[in-house]
């Protein structure tokens, strides 16, 4: 009898260790970066590509998906499986720090969700500058991540700029009169309203801190029940704490490109989903643009690329970003990669040290190429090493390396 | 029995998971009046829902406020005192909801116990949008401050201690010291002027005066309609009193007056 007891722990021991050879690792928090993450998810993989990925179409600005593969150099023969859930900046944060389980998608397609708490989740704003400040992670820095203010279909081509002080009183209130934005008296009549993301994003929390602004903005979002209107944001999307506003870059960018809004309307994106509002001349995956007036504008009187006017052209594959890396741009912030200090030998921080390696080269890649490629392009964010000055925090002032 | 055990574990466990797990405690709603206290210098605010607005709008005798929405040991445990007490009441009508945007109710300290504060100049609903934004920044920062603590005599429906520099960049000034800024006049938004709060004395607690502050409604674009003052007594008591309004035997001997006052006039003009 103690031989068979004997026999049977020893094989559910070896049971357990063949189930331990698989590599979970789980993934949230920025949608602003999604299509950087995605790049070097595909990259970590041998042979730069997952065996399967679900759902299969997956790309770029995919903000829920599962890649599996192996990943020889870092575990051998073992099955890696990554599982991404972008929800957000501060909520990823806010999911690490209280332990939040997450629905990913199986691998499988039909599969049954996998629920677990992530392992690794992206920033967009240092966690220091979000209400989830104490949560226990490892935090660094893996590029620039520039964000932009864009202006809907139905927005007239004079306004091309908003100011930090303008935006304060215009969060404040949600809508103020056209005239402020053109500086035409016969826009007195117009509305000029603003839509933007709910608390658990870290494109708003650059937005409010860039723009000193300190407040409960009201939002507008495009009602999808009463056609042609935009209307106050009063419904929580995800939560009480996280507020009123779009839980994605994405969904705010389908309201911003909206050809039947009843007005004029502005908001800010991360370069990524702002393509979709503008287009990009990226010729290995051409964007759409948003049409109309949809064009990014510029923010304290400076766009953040250069041979860009606003309508006039699409966004370049490879912009200039010389605005941001000399300092007059100050719309951006540094994109963290955060995992819980409790993994520091294990497989997940393996994972962790690849990933910020894999990030940067990322980026090499995409600026090598110029953006002209369905894989590396268009290129969003900057590296480190290009930039000529540094910030101490989140909005904080600029100064030159 | 082993199922009994087991309903012990579950509940104990229950019971635990009860004790540390966050819950939103303080519940705040647009349109209700915050009291907000404080003191320069400290490092907690006091943050305390004394419910709707319309409960003092259309209140017709005095309302209690210390002992039903907070009590002395919030305050004690936010590390105020009677003395050097420095607060405001606040509330607002964000857009969207049910009523006029950007109403708001603040309270206008009077500078003595008899005469009724100044009502404050008229504002447009934009510039009220401005202080409506600061006003509802210091009731999320007591909502998140509920949230992100276990429920406690310290945290309950009704009263929150929050740390006085809770101040998250982009996400606003969420104290209520960093809010109402250093001049009570939430930065400078409600106008550069206009200091809402009341203080004491730093020997208050030794005399026999109270503290009043009055408490105005406006509308964007009016001064403000006086709904009554709040009084706090040396002894901690805080109460509102409604503005008197004359019941109907008061009114008709007010009527008769007038007209005997209108008669009298006839007579002596006919004289």
């Amino acid at each position: 009898m103690k031989k068979i007891l004997t026999i049977a722990a020893l094989g559910g021991l070896f049971a357990a260790s063949t189930a331990q050879a698989d590599v979970n690792i789980y993934i949230a928090g920025s949608t602003a970066f999604r299509a950087n993450v995605f790049r070097a998810v595909e990259a970590a993989f041998d042979g730069g590509t997952p065996t399967s990925i679900n759902p299969a179409n997956a790309g770029t600005g995919t903000g829920v998906y599962t890649a599996q593969g192996t990943m020889s150099s870092l575990y051998g023969a073992q099955t890696v499986t990554i599982y991404a859930s972008f929800n957000g900046s501060v909520q990823g944060l806010e999911d690490l720090l209280n332990n939040t389980s997450l629905t990913f998608t199986n691998i499988t397609p039909g599969g049954s969700a996998v629920t677990a708490v992530p392992t690794i989740t992206f920033s967009d704003v240092d966690k220091s500058s979000t209400l989830a400040a104490s949560a226990p992670v490892t935090e660094t820095h893996v590029a620039i991540l520039p964000f932009v203010y864009c202006r809907n279909p139905l927005t007239p081509t004079t306004v091309t700029n908003v100011t930090g002080h303008q935006l304060q009183s215009l969060w404040n209130n949600g809508a103020l009169k056209l005239s402020m934005f053109t500086g035409n008296t016969n826009d007195d009549s117009g509305i000029m309203y603003v839509t933007g993301r709910n608390k658990d994003s870290g494109t708003r929390v650059c937005g409010g801190s860039d723009a000193y602004y300190t407040g409960s903005p009201i939002l507008y979002g495009f009602n999808t029940t009463a056609p042609n209107t935009w209307t106050i944001m009063n419904q929580n999307l995800s939560g009480t704490l996280y507020g009123f506003g779009y839980s994605s870059g994405g969904n705010e960018a389908i309201a911003l490109t909206n050809q039947l809004a009843s007005g004029p309307c502005i908001g800010y994106e991360g370069l990524n989903d702002a393509l979709t509002v503008t287009g990009s001349a990226c010729t290995g995956a051409p964007k759409v643009n948003g049409g109309g007036n949809c064009a990014i504008i510029a923010y304290d009187g400076f766009l953040p690329f250069n041979n860009y006017t606003p309508g006039n052209s699409p966004v370049p594959a490879y912009p200039d970003f010389t605005p941001i890396i000399e300092g007059q741009y100050s719309f951006w912030s540094y994109e963290c990669i955060e995992m819980l200090n409790t993994h520091t030998s294990d497989t997940t921080y393996q994972y962790y040290t690849n990933m910020v390696s894999g990030l940067d080269y990322d980026l090499l890649q995409a600026e090598v190429n110029g953006g002209n490629s369905s894989k590396y392009g268009p290129v969003t964010a900057l590296r480190l090493s290009e930039m000529r000055c540094n910030r101490s925090s989140v909005g904080g002032s600029i100064t030159p390396n | 029995m082993k199922s009994y055990k087991l309903a012990i574990l579950t509940a104990a466990a229950g019971f635990l998971w009860s004790l540390s797990a966050p819950a939103q405690t303080f519940n705040y709603n647009n349109g209700d009046l915050l009291l907000s206290l404080r003191t320069p210098g400290g490092n907690s605010d006091l943050i305390v829902d004394i419910g709707a607005a319309s409960l003092y709008a259309n209140a017709t005798g005095p309302i209690t406020i210390s002992g039903n929405y907070f009590t002395s040991s919030q305050l004690t445990d936010a590390g105020l005192g009677l003395n050097n007490l420095y607060f405001s009441v606040f509330g607002d009508i964000s857009p969207g909801y049910p009523g006029t945007a950007n109403t708001l109710w603040v309270t206008d300290p009077q500078s003595d116990n008899l005469v009724e504060a100044t009502p404050w100049t008229p504002q447009t609903s934009a510039n009220q949008g401005n202080t409506r934004a600061q006003m509802e920044s210091i009731a999320y920062g007591a909502t998140y401050t509920s949230f992100t603590e276990a429920a406690s005599a310290d945290n309950t429906i009704s009263a929150v201690i929050v740390p006085s520099s809770l101040n998250i960049s982009g996400e606003g000034a969420l104290s209520y010291t960093i809010g109402i800024g250093p001049n009570g006049n939430f930065n400078g938004n409600f106008g550069s002027n206009n200091d809402i709060e009341q203080d004491t004395t730093a020997t208050f607690t030794s005399g026999t005066s109270p503290v009043r502050t009055d408490l105005f409604e406006m509308t964007p674009g009016s001064s403000g309609t006086y709904l009554g003052y709040f009084e706090l007594d040396t002894d901690g008591t805080l109460t509102f009193d409604p503005q008197p309004v004359p019941e109907p035997t008061t009114l008709a001997a007010f009527g008769m007056g007038l007209i005997g006052l209108a008669g009298w006039r006839r007579i002596t003009r006919k004289s």
